[in-house]
């Protein structure tokens, strides 16, 4: 239980870095659902990332689903005027609402791909591993893992042209 | 465009696509999509969704770095740190003592059930019907018989004594309901001419029968004629506070 603190820093930052600028009242809400949906699926986690990586994937989760709920509701979205605050050289506000939109069609294109393709993915562009330190983790050829790599980037680039007609 | 281009192109897409491209493999690439727009598109999604991936690697960093202190004193940190422990504590409570969900499930009435009740229901309506009788007879009791086919002097003043009406060797017992009041009851077993063949006299409150020994079964067997039965309550006055309303015919098998 004391392994999932980083619940708590991950809400209260992902909160600020993707410009939902929720209430606190709406991050203790994603709190307590990230704790829910989490605890039961303990058993599943496989071990093979860490588990915060693991863990992350369920509060961006939580969080989006609660801003799109809010923001359904509200019909309003506001744009964080601080977000400056928090990158530096950061795009204005709007270009960066954009990406940070885009950003969540990325990650909701990463969780559809199966956890060992995302894996490798997240390995090889979000954490800059090597094809060799990968094939050694995976206990796998190296170019086994550059051709899983390549068809699961392909198979996200596919899917978003076709949903949103360019990548 | 020769096929050596294509796969050559296919190659150095798949390189790129996985951000594994030396600069001079990158100019190249975009020698080999040259005007094509399909080619020009993909290399453009490819760039787009990296560029994304960056970002989102360089956000990943800074959400995962250690807590700082500045967020720890900030209220908004702490009240979801609260909620967080709160929801912990739950799931821990629950892990301890895993709720329960009890079902009850209502049984299927069977058709032994269902025959069951329909007799109840009939008894009931039944019992209603002699009780509306019963009323009807004493309100309208001008001259026609009653429910007591007796003269008034003979009424029993109190409860009605019903009596055990046939006994035989291996059942040779009279028995009755107990009075409310009673102290003593006198049971007597008559002849035709109300004489007294046989009598007991009990004194204890709670005796309500009276077990007939081989002698007693003996002797009512030898009596020729018929045989009738009266028990009579008494209070500790001595006065009556219950008794069978006439002798009633008892049978010796």
């Amino acid at each position: 239980m004391r392994r999932l603190g980083c619940v708590v820093r991950f809400v209260y930052r992902l909160n600020r870095s993707m410009g939902y600028n929720m209430p606190t009242e709406g991050l203790e809400d994603v709190a307590q659902q990230v704790y829910l949906a989490v605890w039961p699926r303990l058993p599943d986690y496989a071990g093979t990332s860490a588990l915060e990586t693991w863990v992350y994937g369920f509060c961006r989760n939580c969080l989006r689903a609660e801003f799109r709920r809010r923001a359904s509701r509200l019909r309003v979205v506001q744009i964080d005027d601080n977000l400056q605050d928090h990158t530096v050289d950061a795009p204005p506000p709007e270009e960066r609402a954009v990406q940070m939109e885009s950003l969540d069609l990325v990650h909701e294109e990463l969780e559809q791909l199966t956890d060992g393709d995302r894996e490798i993915v997240e390995l090889r562009h979000l954490q800059d591993r090597s094809f060799e330190q990968i094939a050694r983790q995976k206990n796998l050829s190296p170019s086994t893992i550059k051709d899983r790599c390549y068809r699961a980037v392909d198979k996200i680039r596919m899917r978003m042209k076709r949903r949103y007609g360019c990548a | 465009m020769a096929v050596h281009d294509n796969r050559e192109f296919g190659q150095l897409f798949a390189a790129f696509t996985n951000a594994d491209v030396t600069d001079a493999e990158r100019v190249r690439l975009s020698e080999l999509a040259g005007q094509d727009i399909g080619r020009r598109g993909a290399i453009a999604e490819v760039e787009a969704i990296h560029e994304l991936l960056a970002v989102e690697a360089s956000m990943r960093c800074e959400i995962m770095r250690p807590v700082e202190g500045a967020e720890e004193a900030d209220e908004s940190f702490g009240r979801i740190a609260k909620a967080a422990a709160r929801a912990g504590e739950k799931m821990r409570a629950n892990m301890l003592h895993p709720t329960t969900i009890r079902t009850f499930v209502q049984p299927k009435p069977s058709a032994d059930a269902g025959r069951l009740r329909a007799w109840l229901y009939g008894a009931a309506v039944a019992a209603v019907l002699m009780i509306a009788v019963a009323i009807g007879m004493l309100l309208n009791n001008n001259g026609a018989p009653g429910l007591s086919g007796g003269k008034p002097g003979d009424e029993v003043l109190g409860e009605y004594i019903s009596v055990t009406t046939q006994i035989t060797d291996n059942s040779r017992e009279l028995s009755w309901f107990e009075v409310k009041g009673a102290a003593s009851y006198e049971v007597s077993i008559l002849d035709a001419s109300k004489a007294v063949v046989l009598g007991k006299t009990e004194s204890r409150r709670r005796f309500t029968n009276w077990h007939l020994s081989t002698s007693d079964m003996t002797l009512l067997r030898e009596h020729q004629g018929a045989l009738f039965v009266t028990v009579v309550a008494r209070n500790r006055a001595g006065e009556t506070v219950g008794a069978t309303r006439e002798p009633e015919r008892l049978e010796v098998k």
